[in-house]
């Protein structure tokens, strides 16, 4: 778990600060990368597609984002998924707790959960250590 | 009428029921006259044709009678004719015509003369005129011969006959007799028959005359007339009347001689153009046939067969008058049977008039109901059509209010939950600090977060005005030009040195009434989009127009910048804080109050935009403009 490498793609400053900050109390060990929309984060991906060191274990994705949002940016990817050397959980960031975003997230295979915003600083530690799950993920709210 | 009338309408109605019942009159007067008037056309044909028939029947029985009283004086003549022609034959000698020994023929020619009631004389007259031989009828009927024998050379009878043929028959005009010059008292009526008398050689001896008393056919033509009877002689002179008067006239001396042609001089001439003919005169109608002597006994045996010949100037005309009450009163109980059918045919029709017409007016009264009834459903459908049409605006403005604040529920939930989160994450941390350092450094982020809260606030605070407004807003006429001169004037900094082409053009319409606010607001957005988001690889031209479309005013805010993919940005683009443009500062509020702002105020807002082409920004506003 100390190893694992993550992306979050997400406009929110703040977000990504406490992000950092807990992480960094968790574990120095964990690396963190931050992308401020999908945009940058599927450039990204498209750049490092078979350097697998330079690959996160576990990408949240925020769905609301300026220029490439969360659902675009899965789409881009599931386009990209072959070429990836690299297995990549991917889980949605939504502030929607609409009944019918949850059930269009469920339809996506390359989602292996999804966590509703707000998250605390308590819930982000509690979430890192469950990661990666085999199951179906998501937090409770 | 009266059923939808109660109450208020009244009056009207009462003044309704007047027309009513004078056309209620009118219609009967009208149909009475459409009904009655073939019958009485009809009525009058029937009495003309009545009087036609009846008049034609009577003129053919009358002539009928006529022609048969010429047949009886015809009859009557025969005989006379006969007689004659039995005398003339007789084998006279020459010693006959002597007075002195002609006693012998007195059984012989008394013996005729008795079983002859008619003839009043049988005379044989010689050459020189001189009777030779007289027996007379007395008035008791006794034969007498009469030895006072006159002298006849002057008479008429006497000079017409001088110069008979053999076989030659003579018959004198009707008229009166005279004994030696003097007419015979009471007047006796007669005809002379006179036939030549030869001896056996061939020698003239002389005349028989025989005097044909006229008195009783003549009394049998006047009896049985029903109507009255004329009878005259060739020149017109009444020979029979009525009642007696004129007869003779032209012989009887100091009595007034008029001929009847005289007496009506106005018929004279047509009475004379036929021989058989009836006119109408004064209401009156005249009968006349002539019975021509020569003509009529033409038909006997003895004329036919060339025996004998007849010589006399005889020339009867028969006249029968109806005077026009003998006429009318033939014609009265018909016209009477016509006068009480038409009293009854213009009760029946009265009747079915004043039915049909009263049913008509029913007819119409429902009719007119009926239209009253259409009428005012009509106005409840149009009342409720347009009541239809307010439910259906209210519809839509709650649909829009609802999705206004589902928006507003959104923009709360997600926009504001982030940064509070984030708030009591940063509190937590900021607890946790180990020292002053680290909590200090924790300052900046709050401090970035409440400004953001604060915006969102603000922003918000816009946009709930906007949709509370909408009621409030002061709606007024605004000419477009001068706004959005106005409006470009605030860019004119940037327009110039950038030298962005600004074209207009307002020719389908100048004015609109909108919230001059609202609309200079939004100017300024799509005015300001338009300048942010130019290609500056390009020419910049931004061209603003008005033009229709299905009825409304439409204006059109078109640009050739960088343009927006559609596709993926499509649904998001009027949305609250949504860029979709790295590098050019942008807050995402802009297209989100131009919406909001025109949807308050019943218009709307359509995009369209190609990626490298331009964004065309199209405002259609409500039908009522």
């Amino acid at each position: 778990m100390n190893d694992l490498s993550f992306f979050l793609i997400d406009d929110d400053e703040i977000f990504q600060f406490i992000m950092r900050n807990t992480i960094s109390e968790i574990s120095p060990n964990i690396k963190i990368q931050f992308f401020s929309d999908g945009e940058k984060g599927i450039e990204f991906l498209k750049h490092n597609l078979g350097t697998a060191t330079n690959l996160p274990d576990i990408i949240l994705l925020d769905v609301n984002m300026p220029f490439m949002d969360g659902w675009e940016f899965l789409n881009e990817y599931k386009s990209l998924q072959t070429e990836i050397k690299k297995d990549i959980n991917i889980y949605l960031l939504t502030s929607s707790n609409n009944p019918n975003d949850i059930a269009m997230a469920k339809e996506i295979s390359t989602l292996s959960g999804y966590l509703v915003k707000p998250i605390s600083k308590e819930g982000i530690k509690k979430l890192i250590g469950h990661f990666p799950t085999d199951e179906w993920y998501h937090n409770d709210f | 009428m009266s059923l939808l009338c109660i109450g208020r309408c009244s009056d009207s109605n009462i003044r309704f029921n007047h027309i009513i019942d004078f056309n209620l009159l009118k219609r009967l007067l009208l149909k009475f006259v459409k009904y009655y008037l073939p019958i009485l056309i009809l009525s009058v044909l029937a009495v003309f044709w009545l009087y036609k028939k009846e008049h034609k029947k009577l003129i053919s029985l009358q002539q009928e009678e006529l022609s048969d009283t010429k047949q009886l004086i015809v009859e009557l003549l025969k005989p006379m004719i006969a007689s004659l022609y039995y005398w003339e034959k007789y084998n006279f000698v020459a010693s006959d015509f002597d007075p002195e020994q002609n006693a012998h023929l007195e059984k012989k020619i008394g013996d005729f003369v008795i079983g002859m009631d008619s003839y009043n004389q049988f005379r044989l007259i010689d050459l020189s005129g001189k009777e030779v031989y007289r027996l007379n009828r007395q008035d008791d009927g006794k034969i007498v011969k009469s030895l006072a024998l006159q002298d006849k050379a002057n008479r008429d009878y006497f000079k017409e006959t001088t110069n008979l043929k053999k076989n030659q028959i003579y018959l004198s005009p009707l008229n009166l007799n005279r004994e030696n010059g003097v007419l015979e008292l009471p007047y006796k009526p007669m005809i002379r028959g006179v036939a030549p008398i030869f001896d056996a050689h061939g020698a003239r001896l002389g005349i028989v005359v025989i005097n044909f008393s006229a008195e009783r056919f003549l009394n049998l033509l006047k009896k049985d007339n029903l109507y009255s009877f004329l009878l005259l002689d060739r020149f017109g002179n009444y020979l029979v009347s009525k009642d007696g008067t004129n007869e003779f006239a032209h012989l009887i001396p100091n009595s007034r001689n008029v001929t009847f042609y005289e007496e009506h001089p106005d018929m004279a001439d047509s009475l004379r153009s036929k021989e058989s003919i009836s006119l109408y005169k004064n209401g009156g109608l005249w009968i006349k046939t002539e019975l021509d002597f020569k003509n009529e006994l033409a038909q006997t045996p003895l004329f036919q067969n060339r025996l004998a010949d007849i010589k006399t100037n005889n020339k009867w005309v028969l006249i029968k008058h109806l005077d026009s009450k003998i006429l009318n009163a033939r014609l009265k109980s018909e016209i009477i049977t016509i006068l009480l059918i038409n009293m009854l045919a213009i009760m029946v029709v009265f009747c079915l008039s004043y039915l049909e017409a009263k049913s008509d007016t029913a007819k119409k009264k429902y009719m007119q109901a009926l239209e009253m009834i259409n009428k005012e459903l009509e106005d409840k459908t149009t009342e409720l059509e347009n009541k239809n049409n307010t439910l259906a605006v209210m519809q839509n403005k709650l649909e829009l209010r609802n999705a206004q604040l589902l928006e507003y529920n959104n923009i709360v939930a997600h926009n504001l939950r982030a940064p509070t989160t984030s708030v009591s994450a940063l509190v937590s941390m900021l607890n946790e600090s180990k020292d002053y350092e680290e909590a200090k450094s924790y300052f900046p982020k709050l401090q970035k977060i409440t400004h953001a809260i604060n915006t969102l606030v603000d922003d918000l605070l816009v946009y709930v005005r906007i949709l509370n407004d909408d009621d409030q807003v002061d709606m007024e006429n605004i000419d477009l030009e001068p706004l959005i001169e106005a409006t470009l004037d605030l860019y004119v900094e940037t327009l110039d040195k950038e030298t962005i082409d600004v074209k207009t053009d307002f020719s389908a319409w100048k004015e609109l009434t909108f919230s001059k606010i609202y609309l200079q607001s939004i100017m300024q957005n799509l005015i300001s989009n338009a300048i942010k988001y130019r290609d500056p690889n390009n020419k910049s031209v931004i061209f603003i127009r008005t033009l229709w479309e299905n009825h409304r005013k439409v204006l059109v805010v078109e640009d050739n910048g960088v343009g927006v993919d559609l596709d993926r940005y499509g649904r998001d683009i009027f949305k609250l804080y949504k860029r979709f443009h790295r590098g050019l500062s942008g807050k995402g509020m802009g297209l989100f109050l131009v919406k909001t702002q025109l949807e308050s105020l019943n218009a709307n807002i359509e995009v369209t935009s190609k990626l490298g082409v331009g964004t065309t920004f199209k405002i259609i506003f409500d039908s009522y403009e």
